[in-house]
């Protein structure tokens, strides 16, 4: 039996070191197969495999775009491979391959969840590098749907959260926002950067009689002064140089619905002027255009600038000023509503959880909410969002403890253990061995997240034996006596026939140190869709023999490190590693 | 109170004051009519605890039924404003 093998695609010097290509897994015991559909995978990175399970192991180590899969494999069948992948993955498109045309086979693939079926033929082995593009872009819509309803169930649970905050400031401020949704009137929104005044102009505009209308929202900073005319009232065609054809502005867009200036308060005094203009008359002028514009909008603005101290010292116009100033609220920094953090964590880890396409959201532990609550958050719900963002795409348990949070937001906890100790000093402080704890095992929790889980690789890239690596995470509990005893190739291994629990428990598919087993070696080749490296494992049953026209890698990322190891342990350990 | 506005137009004239107490503030409202070659639009000019503030009424709106709303969230944004 035929080893699976990575293949890299050929580097092109004018793409830069960092060429992404998708990576296409072949599923098919026939190895004139692999050759013949080599020749047109040049452009993406190529993993062999020739069992089903064989497939499914190289899918829970390796980062996967599409699979083109066989029906008939040795041990099991496409269907079942396929029926294992649409469990687990949603992100992994699949087209199903067979020498045999027959259309119920056609129709059973597309109704298990395969993107598309093609007969193995030469027509279709050159045209497959267009049918895995399409797989690809059919994958990116599907993503892009899944944002937009994640993003629209995240706003309603954000809304929601508003409701029912914990904080006298901003429930005041939330009440205020509801009474003015109804009306016409302009509401300016002030607070720190990162504090959810998007958020609070979203919730006014979903309580207004617009709320069926858009909602546009445009950052000020983001336009330069001589481009606002045109940007916020659009121009027509002819009028000027390049302007090809007539474009309607941000005003008339938001047409019936909601204009949100964000960082209002970073106006020139030109566009103050035409603002102004704008809210008196409620109607614009189309740059090139003779006749004015009647626009219905309502205007919401935002800053995190105190806009009557920029009207008192003349950036700012009074009269504009007046305008926005009707209902003038401030959304109380996140520092000083330290009741809101565990929910307002929770959902967002639930938000990024849904964006990454990961079935549950991971909690957040009692530890951990006690060093967020004591960090004062400068960058407020943005800084918190990008922290929970993190934590969804590193820790990979289901619970994020103190020691996955960065070392950054220890600090207020530790110097809170200082003061405790400078208030009672007859007592003892265990702070240096505090922090030199919290640090050590936060750097090993990155190292093994960094690693893709593999331990042996985590140690290494720390400098300390996979032993001492070990003993670190017994100290906090992460590694029990089995996981311990399971390193060791399981080289006797039977493969199992499919079943409903296939592949088996024991399949070593969820090794998270990395396997040491053999069954799968991938390499990185980077030298050529024609110049497979295939590296033998250690041998499991059932398997056919292939010889390793191997060349060697000098790639040292992580997907390679099960195959580096297995070579490795071929020929010995390398000293200093156990 | 004696706030002073200075509405775009050059035809300015206030036509009428009314004044009220939500919530414990007291809010006063000016209503100016402004005519210019468009045709005539009003203005309303908030004032409460020293605070001022201008509502523009979309041509053809009620300005009577726009202040008297207008009075009431500017009085009791009056506890928001830091």
């Amino acid at each position: 039996m035929s080893e699976p093998s990575v293949t890299s695609p050929p580097q092109r010097p004018e793409q830069g070191k960092e060429l992404a290509a998708p990576t296409v897994l072949v599923v098919d015991d026939e190895e004139s197969f692999h050759r013949n559909i080599a020749k047109y995978l040049g452009h993406y990175r190529r993993i062999n495999a020739y069992t089903g399970w064989q497939a499914l192991e190289a899918l829970s180590k390796h980062h996967v775009d599409v699979v083109l899969l066989d029906l008939n494999l040795p041990d099991t069948t496409g269907f079942h491979v396929l029926e294992q992948i649409r469990k687990e993955r949603d992100d992994i498109e699949v087209i199903m391959c067979t020498a045999h045309s027959e259309i119920r086979n056609a129709v059973e693939a597309v109704k298990k969840g395969a993107f598309d079926f093609l007969v193995k033929s030469y027509e279709n082995y050159q045209n497959i590098s267009e049918h895995i593009r399409r797989a690809l872009e059919y994958r990116r819509t599907k993503r892009e749907l899944l944002e937009s309803r994640t993003h629209k169930n995240w706003l309603r649970e954000a809304f929601q959260l508003l409701e029912n905050t914990r904080s006298d400031m901003l429930s005041l401020v939330v009440r205020l926002a509801r009474r003015v949704a109804d009306t016409p009137l302009t509401v300016l929104i002030e607070g720190e950067s990162g504090v959810g005044k998007g958020v609070l102009a979203r919730y006014i505009h979903s309580r207004s009689e617009r709320a069926d209308g858009p909602f546009v929202t445009v950052n000020v900073s983001a336009v330069p002064a001589t481009l606002l005319g045109s940007y916020w009232f659009g121009h027509v065609k002819g009028a000027f140089t390049g302007a090809e054809r007539t474009n309607i502005g941000k005003f008339e867009l938001a047409d019936g619905g909601t204009l949100f200036l964000d960082e209002v308060g970073e106006l020139d005094g030109e566009a103050q002027l035409k603002l102004l203009r704008v809210l008196q008359e409620r109607e614009i002028e189309r740059l090139g255009a003779n006749e004015p514009t009647p626009v219905n909008v309502r205007v919401l603005a935002a800053t995190n600038k105190r806009l009557h101290e920029e009207v008192k010292f003349g950036r700012f116009r009074e009269d504009l000023y007046f305008r926005l100033n009707v209902l003038h609220v401030t959304v109380p920094p996140l520092r000083d509503r330290p009741e809101d953090l565990p929910e307002l964590a929770r959902l967002l880890l639930h938000k990024h959880a849904g964006m990454m396409g990961r079935g549950e959201s991971p909690g957040l532990g009692v530890g951990a909410l006690e060093v967020l609550r004591r960090y004062d958050w400068p960058g407020n719900v943005r800084e918190l969002e990008n922290l929970m963002m993190r934590m969804v795409a590193l820790a990979p348990r289901t619970e994020i403890r103190e020691d996955d949070i960065p070392p950054e937001y220890w600090l207020p906890t530790l110097n809170q253990v200082a003061d405790d100790f400078v208030a009672r000093p007859e007592g003892k402080s265990n702070l240096f061995y505090l922090a030199t704890q919290q640090f050590q095992r936060y750097l090993i929790r990155l190292m093994i997240a960094r690693s893709h889980g593999n331990k042996r690789l985590a140690a290494r890239a720390l400098g300390i034996s996979y032993t001492t690596l070990k003993d670190k995470l017994r100290e906090v509990g992460e590694v029990d006596g089995e996981e311990a005893e399971q390193v060791p190739a399981r080289a006797s291994q039977r493969i199992p026939r499919p079943s409903a629990s296939w592949p088996p428990p024991d399949s070593g598919a969820g090794d998270d140190d990395g396997a040491g087993d053999g069954r799968v070696s991938p390499v990185g080749a980077g030298n050529g869709a024609d110049s497979d490296e295939h590296v033998p494992a250690v041998e499991a049953p059932a398997r056919r023999e292939r010889t390793s026209a191997g060349n060697g890698s000098d790639e040292r990322n992580a997907a390679e490190a099960p195959a580096s190891r297995s070579a490795r342990e071929r020929r010995g350990r390398i000293p200093g590693e156990d | 109170m004696g706030a002073t506005f200075e509405p775009s137009e050059s035809s300015v004239e206030q036509v009428a004051e009314i004044a009220g107490v939500h919530g414990g503030v007291e809010v006063r409202a000016r209503f100016y009519a402004l005519r210019s070659s468009k045709g005539m639009r009003h203005e309303i000019a908030l004032e409460a605890s020293g605070v001022r503030a201008v509502v523009d009424v979309p041509r053809g709106g009620n300005p009577r039924s726009i202040a008297e709303r207008a009075m009431s969230i500017f009085a009791d944004s009056m506890a928001a404003r830091v």
